[in-house]
């Protein structure tokens, strides 16, 4: 660590603390977009589905641009891609305020601001920080990042729906667009990913890089890699599923919107801690042991709520077992990539992973709302979340943590 | 560098930062004392629940409900002067009824309560 950036202001300190900022503004903002669902619809005279379906096109964008966006990060760096993603973020909220028809809605909140998210989104910065922050200290840092983006998301919500409130939802999506400028300013500071003075992830990175399609190809030919891709959509399922369907789900057992309002707020909270937790651990002990028992957790903790009586303490309880378990998955599996293929593919191969979350998430808002329409019961969906979290705790059981045999000379 | 430290600087100035943009839009929002409807009211944590049903009573105003928080209520008058009164009685602040909460976002920053993208990817229901 002490090799590390020895002339220059870019400590590790500087690094992770402009990384996390850079979580926190872009998990935060973006989790206060469906605030602004019924201001906007109802300002434009638009039905909901308008919004509805620019952001379901944002998320494809998102999820397609990513691994692009993580192939820019490891071949011109991640600063860069960050600072050219946070400009398209920024510049598409702002110009969601004033898109005054369907498509240029489409265009401003769907299209540019995917492409944004992609670039200014969390697998950039993980990218960063596995350049530039020494192997001993990356889980934690990887940690530290997803519970900064947990925090923005537990932060920006109430503000988002402060500044609607006090100033107008055009007004506050230009100052949620103004802090998302500060993306393009703090990406400096991951600036020289490149030229990092340690020496062991300076070999690293100087490693050779093969073409995109190239590393796709070693990564799908690695057994372990295609077990983790497999593993992370069941993540997607489960997160998509139940911050969608959660609510509506304690409405339909007459839990209340105090009560439903505590576990949300539980959940987001105990998320932080269970993210964090996740990267010290992670750095200690192997990360696919970890990721098979948070799967496992998961199943035993979905079985608990489908069978004990919803009461209040069962309902906090899974809502504290959900939040520690929520995307403390996410710095394990990333950091299961670093390990496979070296940190320079992280940003492409991590980004693969997450279209495969992505997708996972789709089919778990979509089957839930489809099942409970025909079978008027979230009961069958919640065996399925547990029934593929046992599923995903033993496909992650025979991932091997090293590096893959065709790029062993190229990690770190 | 000590992580832990480093960690928990990180997480407290953000939260510090965030305490003083929400308290600039809170100011912002903070209703004048002739405002009248339905508003979220804010007592002391000190005060007893019935103090400040008490305090919304005898104010002209009918409680509508009790938040999560507690100490907020949210309460409804057309009484001239709702909120003066209230603030006479020991509100702390009068909001309008605005959905202050948490919500819940996944790895896609996907919010709870956006169902309707499950409504848009369903099949229209028939008739």
């Amino acid at each position: 660590m002490g090799q590390m950036m020895r002339q220059s202001w870019r400590t590790p300190g500087v690094i992770i603390t402009c990384g996390c900022i850079i979580a926190l503004i872009g998990f935060g903002v973006r989790s206060s977009f469906g605030l602004f669902t019924e201001p906007l619809s109802a300002a434009q005279g638009w039905n909901r589905d308008v919004f509805a379906l620019a952001i379901a096109l944002q998320n494809l964008v998102w999820g397609l641009g990513q691994p692009f966006a993580g192939a820019l990060a490891d071949r011109f760096g991640a600063a860069r891609t960050l600072a050219a993603g946070g400009v398209a973020y920024a510049a598409g909220t702002a110009l969601t305020s004033v898109a005054s028809t369907p498509v240029a809605l489409y265009a401003s909140t769907g299209i540019l601001l995917g492409i944004g998210l992609a670039g200014a989104s969390f697998a950039v910065v993980f990218a960063a920080f596995a350049r530039l922050v020494p192997e001993e200290r990356r889980s934690w840092s990887l940690g530290l990042a997803t519970a900064t983006g947990s925090l923005g998301q537990f932060l920006f919500a109430p503000m988002g729906q402060a500044f609607i409130a006090a100033y107008g939802w055009q007004t506050a999506l230009v100052l949620l667009a103004v802090s998302v400028m500060a993306i393009p300013l703090l990406a400096t500071g991951l600036a020289g990913a490149g030229e990092p003075r340690d020496d062991a992830i300076a070999a690293a990175n100087r490693a050779p890089l093969p073409p995109v399609a190239v590393q796709v190809q070693y990564a799908f030919g690695h057994g372990s890699y295609v077990l983790l891709f497999i593993g992370f959509f069941v993540c997607g399922f489960h997160v998509a599923f139940i911050t969608t369907h959660l609510p509506p789900y304690l409405t339909d057992l007459g839990a209340g919107a105090a009560l439903a309002g505590w576990a949300i707020a539980l959940i987001g909270l105990f998320n932080v801690i269970g993210s964090y937790t996740a990267g010290v651990l992670g750095a200690r002990w192997r990360k696919r042991t970890l990721l098979s028992g948070i799967y496992l957790a998961r199943a035993v903790a979905f079985t608990l709520f489908i069978v004990l009586p919803k009461t209040p303490v069962v309902v906090l309880s899974f809502a504290v077992a959900m939040g520690l378990l929520w995307l403390s998955t996410v710095p394990l599996t990333s950091g299961l990539v670093a390990v496979m293929f070296g940190p320079r593919s992280l940003g492409l191969l991590f980004g693969m992973v997450f279209l495969s979350h992505q997708v996972g998430a789709f089919f778990g808002v979509w089957l839930g709302g489809l099942i409970y329409e025909q079978t008027g019961s979230y009961d069958p969906i919640w065996w399925l979340s547990a029934a593929l979290g046992l599923v995903a705790a033993a496909l992650h059981w025979p991932i091997a943590e090293r590096p893959a045999p065709r790029l062993a000379g190229a990690t770190a | 560098m000590r992580p832990h430290r480093l960690a928990l600087g990180i997480v407290l100035a953000a939260i510090l930062l965030w305490l003083a943009v929400m308290v600039i839009a809170l100011r912002a929002l903070t209703l004048p004392d002739a405002a009248i409807g339905t508003v979220l009211v804010v007592f002391s944590a000190a005060v007893t629940d019935a103090a400040a049903l008490s305090a919304i009573v005898d104010s002209g105003g009918e409680p509508i409900r009790q938040t999560g928080l507690g100490a907020a209520w949210v309460a409804h008058s057309v009484s001239p002067g709702f909120v003066g009164q209230l603030r006479q009685r020991g509100a702390i602040a009068a909001f309008p009824d605005v959905p202050f909460g948490p919500v819940l976002a996944g790895c896609a920053g996907l919010v709870a309560g956006d169902a309707r993208l499950t409504r848009l990817l369903l099949p229209p229901p028939p008739g």
